[in-house]
């Protein structure tokens, strides 16, 4: 008798976990599934061809190139100096590249505003020197570098970390200056972890509207980029505004699945620094 | 230390120089960065770069491409270049991690247990090749080691440091004759037991162990002491010796250590070394009383 009611309440249990997990998938996938049903997509390439889609694409890649580039070339020194060095004021630093992260993205647009907006923090010395930035193509950068880099940065950084210092040290005694050490020791050797996490920047960045609402406007060919057009496009035509969310969906799809198979070779590759490391025990 | 010598830890004073080259000097505030040190350091674990193939290794540090493929050659790496350091053997590493440090052609190299990652089978046959390595080099060789064994083949001077200072510097040979403190005694591998010392008439003491047993040595003493003797100054003998000037211990058999015809032979807190032959001869059994007799000349007294 035990042992029935037992193995019944066994079964309920494992069947309420079926039903929850066969509710939250289905909520899940439903929207991906009618995004692909809604719009016949053999009429999608033409869809896509609309003017106001290809400005979209145009400023979306215009201003992400130019963001993702900013967000590498000034993340990396600084994840590099926040991994490798100790110095006061450390965990503030830390905790200020994480901030963009938890922000509601339309705080971080009127912050952006605030400090770079006429009569902002900045905006006014910069009006003087003739620089505008909102509600142009550079707000668009600002806006993504800002809430992006927080993904790029923070990856960087446990990257770095990763790296033993004794292979640091070992090139230091082998002649090479700090900057060379960098370059040819501690950058390959977190190479596969700084991919990883500009994977998630550039996703997180194309992605980008509420920040760009804010501070950029919406303006087809200068700030509308291909999230803001979904937008605009839902009162023009439907149709166009699911034709970019199939063309976004399928971005996304890539980069994850490209962020996995990333992350898995780093896991598995014999040259990752952390797995050889703790090979001190020799096999003959 | 070999770090503070390569220049990767600062030390709160003193000084480190290579010949007239001075490295650091704490008064004079004189700190040169690694790279301006001539070293070579080999580390423990050897730190090779697991991203670059065993000849980007050794090219890492070195100043032009001609010398590698000859240090590849001599150190018996040459056919293992284009591997990648995850996919050589232990005692490989350790040449790979030599050729690089050798590479830049340092001032001194230091080798930081160099046999410590190596399991006992393969350790005897990489310090063989370490010991013709180093012979040929004529180079300042610093090493770091826990093995007085390793410390014996390897170096010419022995240097004992404990808890930070330095004991005694000497010739392998010297430390086992002078030990300075019953540490060192230890650790060159001595028996080592206390007492109270002391001094006689004619020169030399007399030493009260703790174990209850009066011994002389040549050596004078006073005092808490320590007296070393070495396994193969003791005999081994059943019968009680007759009178005579050798010092004497009693005790009961505990366990016997055969390595090739040397067996170790130890009773209470005493190791003695004889050969085969003379366990066999005494009829030597673990349980049987036995005495062990050495030499007052032989009987060192040292500091505790």
């Amino acid at each position: 008798m035990q042992r029935a009611s037992a193995g019944v309440g066994r079964g309920a249990f494992t069947a309420c976990l079926a039903l929850a997990a066969g509710i939250g998938l289905t909520f899940l996938a439903l929207p991906i599934v009618a995004l692909f049903t809604e719009v016949p997509l053999s009429r999608v390439p033409d869809l896509l061809r609309d003017p106001a889609v290809r400005d979209a694409i145009a400023v979306t890649i215009r201003t992400n190139a130019i963001a993702n580039v900013l967000i590498v070339l000034v993340g990396t020194p600084l994840a590099f100096l926040l991994a490798t060095r100790a110095f006061r004021g450390r965990a503030i630093a830390i905790t200020l590249v994480e901030l963009p992260l938890v922000m509601p993205p339309a705080v971080a647009g009127i912050a952006l505003l605030a400090a770079f907006g006429a009569g902002g923090l900045l905006g006014e010395r910069l009006g003087d020197a003739g620089i505008v930035l909102p509600f142009t193509e550079w707000a668009v950068v600002l806006a993504v570098t800002f809430v992006a880099s927080p993904f790029y940065v923070r990856q960087a950084i446990s990257a770095f970390e990763g790296v033993d210092p004794m292979y640091v040290d070992a090139a230091r005694t082998l002649g090479a200056s700090p900057a060379r050490t960098f370059f040819r020791i501690s950058l390959p050797l977190a190479a596969a972890g700084l991919l990883a996490g500009w994977v998630l920047a550039f996703a997180r960045g194309v992605g980008e509207f509420g920040a760009t609402i804010v501070f950029a406007g919406n303006v087809r060919g200068e700030t509308q980029t291909l999230t803001l057009a979904i937008y605009e496009q839902l009162d023009a035509n439907f149709d166009v505004a699911l034709s970019i969310g199939i063309l976004l969906v399928v971005l996304s799809a890539t980069v994850l699945l490209s962020y996995k198979l990333l992350s898995s070779w780093r896991r598995s590759s014999s040259t990752s620094p952390a797995s050889f490391g703790r090979t001190s025990s020799p096999s003959v | 230390m070999l770090r503070a010598v390569a220049g990767l830890r600062t030390p709160d004073r003193g000084r480190i120089a290579l010949g007239r080259d001075m490295w650091f000097d704490g008064d004079a505030r004189v700190d040169r960065p690694p790279d301006a040190r001539s070293v070579g350091l080999v580390f423990q674990d050897y730190a090779l770069f697991p991203h670059m193939t065993v000849r980007a290794n050794v090219a890492f540090g070195a100043g032009g491409d001609d010398a590698i493929d000859g240090l590849l050659d001599r150190l018996g790496i040459a056919h293992l270049a284009r591997e990648k350091p995850g996919q050589v053997s232990g005692g490989e590493r350790q040449r790979v991690a030599l050729a690089r440090a050798l590479a830049r052609d340092p001032g001194v190299l230091l080798l930081d247990e160099p046999l410590s990652a190596l399991d006992a089978h393969t350790r005897a046959t990489v310090r063989a090749h370490l010991q013709d390595l180093l012979a040929g080099l004529r180079l300042p060789t610093l090493m770091v080691t826990h093995d007085f064994r390793d410390a014996t083949a390897l170096a010419d001077r022995i240097g004992v440091i404990v808890d930070g200072r330095l004991r005694q510097v000497a010739t392998a040979e010297e430390l086992v004759r002078h030990p300075r403190d019953a540490f060192v005694a230890s650790f060159t591998g001595a028996n080592v037991l206390t007492g109270e010392a002391r001094p006689l008439a004619g020169g030399g003491s007399e030493v009260r162990l703790d174990g209850g047993a009066v011994v002389r040595s040549a050596e004078a003493g006073e005092g808490r002491v320590g007296i070393a003797v070495y396994p193969w100054e003791l005999a081994v003998a059943v019968a009680p010796p007759e009178a005579g000037g050798l010092n004497a211990i009693a005790g009961t058999v505990a366990g016997f250590d055969p390595e090739g015809d040397r067996v170790r032979v130890r009773v209470g807190e005493l190791v003695a070394e004889c050969s085969a032959g003379d366990v066999e001869r005494l009829g030597l059994a673990r349980g049987g009383p036995v005495y062990l007799l050495f030499a007052p000349e032989r009987t060192r007294v040292v500091a505790l």
